[in-house]
């Protein structure tokens, strides 16, 4: 149990005044409202209209945020596993969150709405193409300014591989970027910035994002010929052709990419209150879950490396592999085995366009290689 | 590629009367199928012998030391929390 416990009541949902008391008769719920609803055609008063509760689409809400944390005691004592569980207000929907030990880091914490709402922009209203009525049909005619004349001439000339969807990417995520400076690509040739790019594995070979390259390896099995072994090992075949990166280097890369800030690095349990003041657990992701906790509170319970005292944190490997067809076509097929990071909400994860899959291998087809044959070790 | 490897072949056919290539095993066997269900299983398991190297053995005995995006540096355990594969027996 914590060193104090905290009660929170359950915050006030704006409610609407859904139930008008029959005796109030006319009276208007709500006060923004004209005291007398016009008549109607008919000289009937008229009805005040409402949503049903369904088509109510409440905006989704991040987790409250973590309690500040309690001022350090001025004589610290070491007790073993002292449990410092945290708990966080509710948010509006009645969620909050319980961690056994004081997270250093909670990537919840600038969670935005583009995070949390499946839209991929905000609806609005497209505004109405002018009329080019009295409009001298000079450049930027049709356009607007001078700029999006020359990119929407580019976007409709030379190669017809530009889509709309990468022409939208290219202005809302290159050229109004914040740090984009037109004057950075002085003498810029895109050749060249490859080659630069291609040349950091081979020149930062002991960094941590380095040394997560495809190698190709041979594999060794054995195999039973059905006469009289002694050894009992029977004959060993080599199939080439296995296609892998090394599972360390490819934990590291991806804990120096970017998309590691929403990777929680201390799980904890969700609860939801119920009307009556009930708990009630939510299991939701990997990092909320019982196997993740209980991992976890061994790691914290396992010596620490000798000389080091940085926090200790549970890395969750999801890996998942099965063959896969490559072609509409034919039998052209890939056998794949990837990794996904538990750290890592499902929300995020599971969208193809996050990049949160890291592919570790590509066996090799064993019947492609018995039909050409397999040879001997 | 049989050239090179017709040395290991007359070797055998010397010592062990054994075949050189897989398809002398399978093809006069009625034993198909199951032999090559036995290769997949085989493989699997070379591949997960490769994969699991000894740098991830030790990573996950002793953790691995990355400095994160919030500047401070945590040492990684990795666990293995899901294995969702189907068994490559067909």
């Amino acid at each position: 149990v914590g060193p104090e416990s905290h009660h929170f009541d359950i915050p006030q949902v704006p409610e609407l005044n859904f139930d008008a008391e029959p005796s109030e008769g006319l009276r208007t719920p709500s006060p923004s409202r004209s005291p007398t609803p016009p008549l109607t055609n008919a000289g009937r008063p008229g009805r005040h209209y409402r949503l049903p509760k369904r088509y109510e689409d409440l905006p989704p809400e991040p987790p409250a945020p973590l309690p500040p944390p309690p001022p350090a005691p001025a004589l610290r004592r070491v007790i073993l596993h002292v449990r410092d569980t945290v708990r966080t207000a509710l948010n509006r929907f009645g969620l909050l969150r319980e961690y056994p030990r004081r997270p250093s880091y909670d990537p919840d914490a600038s969670l935005g709405s583009e995070d949390l709402a499946n839209w991929d922009a905000p609806p609005h209203c497209e505004p109405a193409i002018p009329n080019s009525e009295g409009l001298s049909f000079l450049p930027p005619w049709p356009f607007k300014t001078m700029s999006i004349y020359l990119f929407m001439e580019w976007l409709n000339s030379g190669s017809n591989l530009k889509s709309v969807g990468e022409a939208d990417r290219l202005v809302n995520g290159v050229l109004r970027h914040q740090e984009f400076k037109a004057s950075d690509f002085d003498g810029f040739s895109a050749r060249r910035e490859n080659r630069r790019f291609d040349q950091v594995e081979a020149d930062t070979a002991g960094a941590p994002f380095g040394g997560d390259g495809w190698t190709t390896s041979t594999v060794h099995i054995s195999v039973p010929t059905g006469q009289k072994d002694p050894t009992g090992t029977g004959c060993r075949f080599a199939i080439p052709g296995l296609h892998h990166r090394p599972l360390l280097g490819v934990l590291k890369a991806a804990l120096v990419d970017v998309a590691s800030k929403r990777f929680h690095f201390s799980p904890f349990k969700r609860f939801r209150i119920l009307s009556f003041g009930r708990e009630e657990r939510c299991y939701d992701e990997v990092y909320t879950s019982d196997a993740f906790l209980k991992a976890d509170d061994a790691l914290q319970k396992q010596k620490n490396e000798p000389n080091c005292t940085l926090e200790k944190v549970v890395l969750g490997l999801m890996l998942w592999s099965d063959s896969t067809h490559l072609a509409n076509f034919g039998n052209a097929k890939a056998w794949p085995i990837y990794l996904y990071f538990a750290n890592l909400s499902k929300y995020i994860r599971a969208k193809p366009t996050s990049g949160s899959s890291h592919h570790i291998a590509y066996i090799p087809s064993v019947s492609a290689w018995v039909s050409s044959g397999l040879f001997l070790y | 590629v049989l050239g090179s490897h017709l040395v290991y072949f007359c070797i055998d056919l010397a010592f062990r009367q054994v075949p050189d290539c897989i398809n002398d095993v399978i093809n006069k066997d009625s034993q198909r199928g199951a032999i090559l269900t036995h290769c997949r299983r085989e493989l699997m398991q070379e591949v997960w012998n490769t994969l699991l190297d000894g740098d991830f053995v030790a990573a996950y005995k002793h953790g691995f030391v990355i400095q994160c995006h919030d500047g401070q540096s945590r040492r990684f355990y990795p666990r293995l929390f899901t294995y969702s594969a189907d068994y490559p027996e067909k």
